[in-house]
Parts: structure tokens; C-alpha cells; sequence
């Protein structure tokens, strides 16, 4: 019982603590960020740059939601379906 | 002598020269086109713990998923989005909710649309967008309603993006049979409908998603995604069986309500002249007792300004849910059960290959054919469930002439 406690703690902790380092993360990265001209965007402008997902990809997520037990962030749908063996 | 003349004559043309006067009339308009997406999609899984037979059985599937994306930009900026699609779904287990013996043959049929509409506020680099649809299978009936905001800085150095999404379900069995056409009841197995298991037939999804970018450098965009999912009612799946120490059997029973929490993370780079390396990782957690993780990197090569290969591999793991036991390892007094696998402990591996070819040439005039996506991947789960996912798109954009009025007469 002890073990099952501790290992409940642990995992919420680490969950926590990565919650926290992937945002300083972003903050640090953030902070030193000089500004780029929009003649200077060629690379990210190109298509493959892009923060989007082609419609292949999205039926993946889908298949993920149904097929996991997580939420895929920055997914498609998140609810809506029986997710049918 | 000459030299003093070309001097002196060109002192004499700046002073009497004008500057290009802009012309009044002239005013700068967004071109009006339309965007058309046509996909489609194949599923194929197989394995061996499928939850209608309590965690045993077939689960061999295929799915045949077409679909169409139309997007419509106006003048202003606005967009109108429509959406639509057909999942046919075949299915070996499915035969098993009722025991008709019979091969891979059983299907079924999931129909979708949505539709939405984006506001452009240009003073404020601000879209609003308010979306709605259905969806509907033999088991279930769902609305979805979701409200976006997005928000681009002056700078386009950062992007913010709010949404709130809702899905209003109901599972009951009904409005799909030649008999009923309406609702009529919950599907349980056929030996446990000795009893109404359930005296509440709806489910309600809530959605909070966020996403935040930021431009790092000329080569280098991050992305996060914080989000919050919260559901209330009927969240078990009525005609999974569960089995028991003591050889008896029941139908899942799950909490009415769960608490998910994600975030994840998106480091896009471009290397070189020719090479795109795309890296995610994310994490969840709910109250269900399921903590994930996921990471993935795809690399994109520029074959040609055309041709673009991108292969990809996809790690997951996640700890099992608290009512998750395999087959006949459920104590009869427990209050939640499930023997489906998906709430079980596992990892997983997906890789795959996505082949893009962006001609951008004409086939008529006003239509453009944009590009053409072919992807496949390869799934597979350590409880021995692996599926193949093959995905086709083809995107084309058409002007619309016809909303290019004369410059002298602005709407």
C-alpha cells in the first residue's frame, strides 16, 4: 500500500516538475529572441515550417486518441465517439 | 564647357520634377478563393484483447475514411469552413456484442460534418471563429460547439491562440435503424440485457486548448499546447464486457466524470537549404491514474522545390488506469471496472513516411492544384495490437474572379 502511495506521489511530482521545466524552457528561449523582418522569414515561411498538421496527420491523432488513453495536445477532436474496437 | 550644360541642366530638372503621386483610387484588397481538401483515409488494426469480449478476442478492424475540407477566404479576410465525412468501419468484434457469427463482416457507419465561420479584425490581428456540427453512428449522436481566438503580435514574432470546445453526446442506439429512426436505447451485450445497467444515456466533453508559438530565430519556431479536458456522464462503453474472479460477468462501469491535463511542445527547424527536423514532446495526466508520455521526430527533405520526403517515429508510454485488469482478474465487489486495453499499460512505437508533391500547376482556369500528401505508418502496441494507416490528400485552390470588382467602385 506504502509502495503503491509513494509511487502515485512520485509520478505526480514528476509530472509537475515537467510541467514546469518544459515552461521555463519556453520562457528562456523566449526571452533572447531577436526580431526577424519579414524579408528575412524565407525559411520560415516554407511549407514543412509550418506549426500545422496536414490532414494525414490529423486521422493519426485521431487514431492516437482512440487507440490511447491520453488526450493528444494541439489534436484534432477530444471527444465525440465510441472509439470502437 | 559641355559638362557646365549637362550640370546646369539637370539642377534645372530636379527642381522641376514631381515626385510619383499616389493615386487616389488605388486600394489594396485581399483576392476572395477557395480552398478544397479532398483526403482519404485507410485503418487496419489487428489484435487479440478486444473489451467487447472482456479483454480476449479479435480485435481485427478496417476503416475507410473519406473526407473534404472546403475553406472559403472573403475580401475581408473572413473564412467559412466547411467540413465532411463518412468513416465505414468493419469490424470482427463487433459481431460479438449480439454473438452473430460471421467473418470481418460486421460494419458500421460514422457521418460527419462541421462548419465554421472566422471574423478577421485587422486593427486588433485578431480572428474570431465559432464552429458547430454533428456526428452520427449507430451507437451515438454528437454535437460539437467550439469558440477560437486567435491572436498574431504586429511583430508576427508570436502567435496566441484560445479555444473552448464542447461535445454534447448521446450513445443511445436508434436513429440510425430502418425500425426507429429516434433514439430508443442503450446496447448491451446480448446475454447482460437482462437489466438496465445505466439510467443515463449522455456524455459531456469540455475543452480547453491553447496554443502559444514563438519565432526563435530565422530558422527556429517553439510551439506549446497547455490543455484542459474535463467529461461528465456516461463515459463507460456500454457493450464492453467485463469478467470476474468468481466467473461472473457484468458491463464496464466507469466513473462519471474525468479530469485530463496535457501540455505538450513543438521545436521546429530548418538545417541547411534543404532539411526541416520537426521535434514533439508531451505529457499528460488525468484522474483516472493514467500519466503519458510522448515523443516524435520527423525530418523533412527537400528532394526538389517539389518533392518533399518526410520520415517520422513516434515513442509512447502510459501507466495503466485504476480500474484497468485484464481478463477474469476483476474482484466482483469492485465498484469501477474495465478490461479494455486502451486503459492499460503500454508503450507503443509508430513510424512512417510522408511523400508531398506540390506541382502548383493549373488544370483549369482559376483552379490551381496545390499539392498531394501520400502518408503510411506503422503502429504498433506491446499488448500485441498493431494497425497501418494510410492517408491520401490532395489540396486545390481556386480565385474567385468573379469577386474582383473595378477599383473605381470599392464595396
Amino acid at each position: 500500500m506504502n509502495l503503491n502511495c509513494s509511487h502515485k506521489v512520485m509520478n505526480k511530482r514528476f509530472f509537475i516538475f515537467s510541467c514546469c521545466m518544459l515552461f521555463a524552457f519556453f520562457l528562456f528561449m523566449v526571452d533572447g529572441c531577436k526580431t526577424v523582418e519579414p524579408y528575412q522569414r524565407v525559411y520560415l515561411n516554407d511549407h514543412e515550417m509550418q506549426m500545422t498538421k496536414n490532414a494525414g496527420s490529423k486521422f493519426e491523432d485521431y487514431v492516437h486518441v482512440v487507440r490511447e488513453g491520453a488526450t493528444v495536445p494541439g489534436g484534432t477532436k477530444s471527444s465525440g465517439g465510441c472509439g470502437c474496437n | 564647357m559641355k559638362r557646365r550644360y549637362l550640370v546646369f541642366g539637370v539642377m534645372a530638372a530636379a527642381f522641376s520634377s514631381k515626385a510619383q503621386v499616389q493615386d487616389s483610387s488605388f486600394q489594396k484588397k485581399n483576392l476572395a478563393k477557395s480552398d478544397i481538401e479532398v483526403v482519404f483515409s485507410y485503418y487496419n488494426q489487428n489484435g487479440n484483447h478486444s473489451a467487447i469480449t472482456g479483454g480476449i478476442g479479435t480485435e481485427k478492424l478496417s476503416v475507410y475514411a473519406p473526407d473534404i475540407n472546403y475553406s472559403h477566404t472573403y475580401k475581408s479576410a473572413d473564412v467559412l469552413q466547411i467540413n465532411g465525412g463518412a468513416d465505414v468501419i468493419t469490424s470482427a468484434s463487433l459481431d460479438n456484442i449480439d454473438f452473430v457469427v460471421s467473418s470481418a463482416s460486421r460494419h458500421d457507419v460514422r457521418t460527419h460534418i462541421n462548419a465554421g465561420y472566422s471574423k478577421h479584425f485587422s486593427a486588433l490581428n485578431t480572428d474570431l471563429e465559432l464552429g458547430t456540427g454533428a456526428s452520427i453512428e449507430s451507437v451515438y449522436f454528437s454535437i460539437p460547439v467550439s469558440l477560437t481566438l486567435n491572436y498574431v503580435e504586429p511583430s508576427a514574432m508570436r502567435t496566441y491562440q484560445f479555444a473552448f470546445e464542447a461535445f454534447f453526446d448521446d450513445l443511445r442506439w436508434g436513429r440510425l435503424s430502418p425500425d426507429h429512426f429516434h433514439p430508443v436505447k442503450l446496447i448491451y451485450p446480448v446475454e447482460l440485457r437482462y437489466k438496465n445497467w445505466f439510467n443515463i444515456y449522455r456524455r459531456y466533453s469540455y475543452n480547453f486548448k491553447n496554443a502559444f508559438t514563438q519565432v526563435l530565430n530565422k530558422r527556429m519556431i517553439l510551439g506549446l499546447y497547455p490543455e484542459v479536458a474535463y467529461q461528465q456522464g456516461l463515459l463507460s462503453t456500454t457493450y464492453h464486457r467485463v469478467f470476474f474472479t468468481d466467473s461472473s460477468e457484468k458491463v464496464e462501469n466507469l466513473p462519471q466524470q474525468r479530469l485530463k491535463l496535457s501540455l505538450g511542445a513543438q521545436l521546429n527547424i530548418f538545417i541547411g537549404g534543404r532539411t526541416i527536423v520537426k521535434t514533439y514532446y508531451s505529457i499528460y495526466r488525468d484522474n483516472w491514474g493514467i500519466v503519458a508520455n510522448a515523443v516524435q521526430v520527423e525530418s523533412g527533405f527537400k528532394i526538389s522545390p517539389r518533392v518533399t520526403l518526410s520520415p517520422y517515429v513516434r515513442l509512447y508510454e502510459q501507466t495503466k488506469a485504476h480500474y484497468f485488469k485484464p481478463y477474469r482478474q476483476h474482484a466482483a465487489d469492485e465498484t469501477y471496472y474495465t478490461s479494455d486495453y486502451d486503459l492499460a499499460e503500454f508503450t507503443d512505437y509508430k513510424t512512417g513516411i510522408n511523400f508531398r508533391l506540390a506541382p502548383f500547376s493549373f488544370l483549369k482556369k482559376n483552379l490551381l492544384f496545390d499539392e498531394m500528401n501520400l502518408r503510411y505508418s506503422f503502429y504498433h502496441r506491446s499488448d500485441g495490437l498493431s494497425c497501418h494507416m494510410l492517408s491520401t490528400v490532395f489540396n486545390f485552390t481556386r480565385a474567385n474572379n468573379k469577386s474582383e470588382k473595378n477599383i473605381h467602385n470599392p464595396e
